[in-house]
């Protein structure tokens, strides 16, 4: 007995042994590198030609949605990211999936630019500038403010940091679902005492745009504030020129030479000082009034920033010009109707 | 006899129950893996079992996308019916009738890509920036990866955006006339609030300037050029509310200058600060008349220049000056 129970061990053991072995050699099949999603294994009982997997090439997979499976875990699984699971429930026309049921999966993205029957999607860019109980065209109420990011947050709107955008116009990255970005011009206090607990409260990221000459004057940020900002990463602080005089306006008698060099200044100054005192690469510019021209576009350039924001109203698509691109002011006027209209994530497309 | 039944069975137990484990892990391990081709589009390892599965998958599957592609070409969707026509031929391969049809349909795609690409190179062509965009769109939207269309479109919304900063730079620019008889845009009065924003602010320097700037490249738009004296005459009362004298002196002489003339109450609120600088100034003058008289007379000249009607500052500062000369002897 002891001695059929001593072999009984080893061939416990012996079998161990051979599950380490066979999950080594499964554990080193894969490259880990490979970004190629992982299949699903049909069950032991189910013959090939109707298992989970019916079928699969480089463009589609048809699987049999299995017990605990939904779309997000199918996306996890087939496309390596939970958030596609809408790609899956657009190409089957389906809010979710049972067990059970077959799926088509599209393994390569099918609609890159997101076109849809609804139109292409869009970023609107908002502008605010400045925050105070009092509304002016420019000036919002912190009631509203409140309302308005509330309104963001509670209707499905993507809140994306504006340094997103590059890859985005560059192809390399899919424009989100309704895509907004935030945007404060000149540096007001205000952005600090009022606009930056709602923003962090929300935990939505923005873009405050400096021009730099304002640090100091009475109703402007200071440096403390806009460390504090920078340090929480929900807000990137970024050049709105230095004098906020319009860039595209030459002065009366001023020479081409003359202009190009005060352009030059207004470009380099809050670029630098920006970046000394708050060490945050520049990523974007402000134009003051939104005016812009070649000279501007080019100083941008050799400055290495890579978008430009005007003041021209409206959405971006994902062919929209990177330094010439809109941004829509809120007012102090605006109710919750008119900024709901000001929300354009999907420009329409006209049928034929 | 019994026991060592029963030590048999239990040992029996144990290897049964060891090789499960093992079968177990090598299956769970495999399941994690991606442990095929993607020419194999099914696999007889065997894994978890996890699902009873009946044959009629694949029906289901066909039936569904059959459905999905019908609707798709009744929408007038071809690249979606074309997608469901690819998954219907990966799902029967060895079906001519699903080939067929995912063929016939991707030439429908390409006639109309064709179709909408011409129809937006014309559009351009005439200028019409809008239809062709919706045009590059549509042929977008049947080949996702047309990069001619990707470039026009990057093109035309360049040319729409250049369009819209060359129609702002020319309004700066244009005569004073034309833009005293041209209607205001919404975009003109934006200018002009970011302009009195800065102002409020604090930055008294930037906003006059850019104020100034304005009414420069604007004079004959006399609405907007009263409400931007309406604005520097607000921010002056603020600071003459906070005994800023000078300053608020000197915005409301901005404010008359920069509307074109001054209001009734803007000059009255002029005159009075005048008047009560002079006095202020008297007053600091007489204080230290008997102790500093050099700083007396500097007290006493810019009473007067602020209010040159005040003739007692005037007689103060006459005796001053002769007090001054006459020490100015006594010292020589």
């Amino acid at each position: 007995m002891r001695t059929f129970s001593r072999s009984a061990a080893s061939i416990t053991r012996l079998a161990a042994m051979l599950a380490a072995i066979a999950l080594g050699a499964c554990v080193q099949a894969p490259p880990r590198d490979t970004p190629q999603p992982v299949p699903f294994v049909p069950p032991v009982a189910v013959p090939d030609d109707d298992g989970p997997l019916l079928a699969r090439d480089s463009e589609f997979a048809v699987v049999v949605v299995q017990p605990g499976e939904d779309l997000a875990r199918l996306a996890e699984r087939w496309l390596g990211d939970r958030s596609r699971r809408s790609v899956i429930a657009e190409f089957n026309h389906v809010d979710e999936v049972r067990a059970g049921q077959t799926v088509s999966i599209p393994l390569r993205n099918r609609n890159p630019f997101g076109l849809g029957t609804a139109g292409v999607p869009a970023i609107t860019i908002l502008c605010y500038h400045r925050f105070g109980s009092r509304p002016g065209s420019l000036t919002v109420t912190p009631a509203a403010f409140e309302a308005q990011m509330a309104y963001l947050a509670s209707h499905g709107y993507t809140v994306m940091a504006l340094d997103r955008l590059p890859a985005i116009l560059e192809g390399r990255e899919p424009m989100p679902r309704k895509a907004v970005a935030i945007t404060i011009d000149d540096g007001y206090r205000s952005t600090f005492e009022v606009a930056y607990p709602v923003l962090r409260k929300h935990k939505f990221p923005a873009t405050v745009f400096l021009y730099s000459d304002f640090v100091g004057a009475g109703d402007a940020l200071n440096w403390s504030q806009m460390k504090e900002m920078t340090a929480s990463g929900l807000v990137d602080l970024q050049p709105h020129s230095k004098t906020h005089a319009n860039l595209t306006v030459r002065q009366p008698g001023e020479s081409e030479g003359r202009y190009r060099e005060r352009v030059r200044r207004e470009v380099e100054a809050p670029v630098d000082v920006i970046k000394a005192q708050l060490g945050v690469p520049t990523v974007s510019f402000a134009f003051p009034y939104g005016d812009v021209n070649d000279v501007v576009v080019g100083e941008l350039r050799s400055k290495g920033v890579k978008l430009g924001v005007t003041v021209t109203p409206g959405g971006n698509a994902f062919y929209a010009p990177p330094y010439m691109l809109r941004r829509t002011m809120i007012f102090g006027s605006d109710d919750m109707d008119a900024f709901r209209a000001k929300l354009v994530t999907s420009l329409p497309i006209a049928r034929r | 006899m019994s026991v060592h039944r029963a030590a048999g069975a239990r040992d029996e137990r144990l290897v049964l129950r060891a090789l499960v484990i093992a079968a177990c892990l090598v299956l769970g391990a495999c399941a994690q893996a991606p442990s095929m081709s993607e020419d194999s589009p099914a696999v007889s390892t065997p894994s978890t079992p996890t699902l009873t599965v009946s044959s009629g998958y694949r029906n289901a599957a066909i039936a569904r996308h059959s459905r999905l592609a019908a609707t798709a070409r009744d929408a007038g969707d071809l690249a979606e019916a074309a997608d469901h026509e690819e998954v219907l031929v990966l799902l029967s391969p060895n079906d001519p009738a699903r080939k067929r049809a995912l063929q016939s349909t991707r030439e429908a795609i390409r006639r109309a890509v064709r179709t909408h690409a011409e129809s937006g190179s014309a559009a351009r062509r005439a200028g019409d920036l809008v239809s062709a965009r919706d045009a590059y769109l549509r042929v977008l939207a049947l080949d996702p990866d047309n990069a001619d269309a990707v470039k026009a479109l990057r093109e035309i919304d360049s040319a729409v955006m250049a369009r819209s900063q060359g129609e702002r730079a020319a309004r700066v620019r244009v005569p004073d006339d034309v833009v005293a008889s041209a209607k205001a845009r919404p975009t003109d009065a934006l200018d002009v609030d970011q302009r009195i924003e800065i102002l409020r602010a604090g930055d008294f320097n930037a906003g006059l300037r850019e104020l100034r700037s304005w009414v420069d490249a604007n004079p004959g738009d006399r609405a907007t050029r009263q409400r931007i004296g309406a604005a520097v005459a607000e921010k002056a009362r603020e600071l003459e509310s906070k005994a800023q004298r000078e300053s608020a002196l000197g915005l409301y002489d901005q404010a008359g200058t920069l509307a074109g003339a001054p209001t009734p109450e803007w000059t009255t609120r002029a005159q009075a600060l005048r008047k009560a600088l002079g006095e202020q100034y008297y007053a600091e003058g007489m204080k230290v008349y008997r102790t500093d008289l050099d700083l007396a007379i500097r007290s006493f000249e810019a009473g007067v220049r602020y209010d040159p009607s005040n003739t007692t500052l005037q007689l103060r500062l006459r005796e001053a000056k002769l007090a001054q000369q006459k020490l100015q002897k006594i010292g020589k």
